[in-house]
């Protein structure tokens, strides 16, 4: 904690340098809360957190290899301070190893393991430990990044590359867009994939389309935000939203405004109270479920006790 | 292989009729010589077969008979290992599955599930779902089910559940519908109203209607035509339910395989029944 901490006028009064943080959070929140309904529904909750990681490794990766292929080069780049240290090789923007690390990592949904007598799940498993392994051991390789590597790791970001946003941006308006029309077709061959593909629907491009988007999405939005946030995101909302209603198009929009709030407010209540950006924001999305849960326990109560009371009012009497 | 000429399931915008479409007999689907498996390898023996428009069809035998390799082959999900199938140009396919194979925690109302039934290769993605409320609610009425169109599948009773599922398959307007255990875990009363919609199914829309079950009387007492399955005796065996009964391999399979344990479930089954029903009557 700093001696005068921050206060919301603070915020407001230099919008301009957080805004583009507070735009990516929300943005990445509505777009991962609304493909997180699929996610959630089809029980592939760890399968996004798998593939964060392993566009957190991604990450690290485009940081080491440079220093491994031209080491005194990438050292001049340290040496010439923040500004000077440019990545010079489009090749080695970390949001395109993101991407590819990520893109890998999605290839475990489309494969089917059984053949090797393993579930989807342990896969997923092994993509997870083998990520998060990979990127603590490559951070350890290259201390002086190490804290470029320690933000998309734990999501610290208090600010967000430009750059970074207009690929979020991006994601947001083409992967929401194909979404928003497709998203009956994607339910209906993760509900009943036999079915749907008996009338016809083009069930593996579909199924294609929802596990590329979400590598896509779970890949930018880590190099933005982190992957901690990242995965919150596709899980947190998504559950919130199906905690509060059975009706499936209002989940999906409860979803992406919850995962929106979720981005702008954990942004803002991070600021305020001096804490860890990722950290308030995955707080800020659990505390929204845990709300929900709450009010959807109240309920069940009390529906069980009018049940209970219009099943037998004569029996409530006499007990008074 | 498949055979030349074999059409593609055709999902075009079906057109609601009361009458039936196709003339009873109609041949719709053809197995000669068929062999179902896996990755090449038979695991029944080739079996030849033609489902006509009206007819009903019991695809019998005990768990991991082979039934569901069969199905799947049939719906051309997956290849022959040998022979050849064909379907009738411009077929339309339905399947019902089991009510198990759907998960619960989805939370799709029985509206949204009727509409699925309207969803298919030329609507993939239901884009204009008001325009298409009046047949996936006329599907639901013909199932019984008009009133429950809000409630959730997943808090529906089994036999309302399953007409449910009846109903998209209304819905699609299918020439030939599969049904996976329809009757299973249903009471007599649930039972009977799911064979009354299949018998609507046929009489009313002249489609045929391919049951799987492991309820081997159960088929057998239902269906005009059967065909019985058991892979660990190697019998893959289609005929008339009638001469079915009366069929040596039948016999064999069903008093030493297959039937005893069915009837044993069934008369459970039927006793459970009976328990419930004398227990709601006594006072």
């Amino acid at each position: 904690m700093s001696d005068t901490a921050a206060t919301w006028h603070d915020l407001f009064a230099n919008i301009g340098i957080f805004r583009d943080a507070i735009l990516a959070g929300g943005l990445a929140g509505a777009l991962l809360g609304f493909l997180g309904v699929h996610v959630v529904l089809r029980r592939m909750v760890f399968a996004s957190s798998a593939i964060a990681q392993a566009a957190a490794l991604g990450v690290a990766l485009s940081f080491w290899v440079p220093a491994v292929i031209d080491p005194l080069g990438h050292a001049a780049g340290h040496a010439a301070g923040p500004g000077g240290h440019v990545i010079t090789s489009p090749l080695f923007q970390p949001v395109l190893w993101a991407i590819a690390a990520s893109l890998l990592a999605t290839l475990v949904f489309i494969a089917n393991p059984v053949r090797l007598h393993l579930t989807r799940e342990s896969m997923l498993g092994f993509v997870f430990l083998a990520s998060g392994a990979g990127a603590v051991i490559i951070g350890d390789r290259i201390t002086q990044d190490a804290h470029d590597l320690a933000t998309i790791l734990f999501g610290s970001a208090v600010v967000v590359q430009t750059s970074d946003l207009y690929w979020v941006g991006a994601a947001t308006v083409l992967l929401l867009g194909g979404h928003l029309v497709l998203w009956r077709a994607l339910l209906f061959v993760g509900y009943d994939p036999l079915g749907a593909e008996v009338q016809g629907m083009p069930v593996r491009a579909l199924n294609g389309f929802l596990f590329v988007s979400v590598g896509l999405a779970v890949a930018l939005c880590t190099r933005a935000l982190g992957a901690l946030p990242v995965f919150a995101f596709s899980v947190l909302p998504a559950m919130t939203a199906l905690a509060l209603t059975s009706r499936i198009g209002l989940c999906f929009v409860l979803a992406t405004v919850f995962g929106a709030f979720s981005g702008v407010a954990g942004y803002a209540v991070s600021f305020r109270a001096e804490l860890p950006v990722g950290a308030t924001e995955t707080a800020m999305a659990a505390a929204l479920l845990a709300a929900a849960l709450a009010w959807r326990y109240v309920g069940a109560e009390r529906d069980r006790r009018r049940a209970r009371q219009s099943v037998s009012p004569g029996a409530s009497k006499a007990q008074r | 292989m498949v055979a030349a000429g074999l059409s593609t399931v055709s999902s075009s915008p079906p057109t609601s009729t009361a009458a039936p479409r196709l003339p009873a007999g109609e041949r719709l689907l053809h197995a000669d010589a068929l062999t179902v498996g896996y990755d090449g390898i038979p695991i029944l023996p080739p079996l030849t077969l033609t489902v006509g428009a009206g007819e009903l069809w019991a695809v019998i035998g005990p768990n991991g008979a082979g039934k569901s390799t069969f199905v799947r082959t049939a719906l051309g999900l997956s290849h022959p290992v040998g022979g050849t199938i064909e379907r009738r140009p411009g077929l339309r396919l339905a399947y019902v599955p089991q009510q198990s194979a759907l998960d619960a925690i989805f939370p799709v109302s029985v509206l949204d599930f009727a509409l699925m039934g309207l969803q298919g290769t030329d609507n993939v993605t239901l884009a204009n779902p008001r325009a298409y409320l009046g047949r996936a609610r006329a599907a639901l009425a013909e199932a019984g089910v008009g009133t429950l169109e809000r409630r959730q599948l997943r808090d529906l009773s089994g036999g309302q559940r399953q007409r449910v599922l009846m109903a998209r398959a209304l819905a699609t307007d299918a020439d030939l519908v599969f049904l996976d255990e329809p009757t299973a875990a249903l009471d007599a009363s649930s039972e009977q109203e799911v064979l009354d919609l299949i018998q609507r199914l046929r009489e009313r829309r002249g489609a045929a209607v391919v049951m799987v079950t492991h309820l081997v009387e159960d088929g057998l007492e239902r269906a005009d035509h059967a065909l019985l399955l058991d892979r660990d005796h190697r019998v893959a065996f289609a005929a008339t339910a009638a001469a079915m009964r009366s069929a040596p391999d039948f016999e064999n399979i069903y008093a030493r395989f297959v039937g005893r344990r069915a009837q044993e479930q069934k008369q459970e089954q039927k006793q459970k029944a009976r328990d419930i029903q004398d227990k709601q009557e006594t006072p």
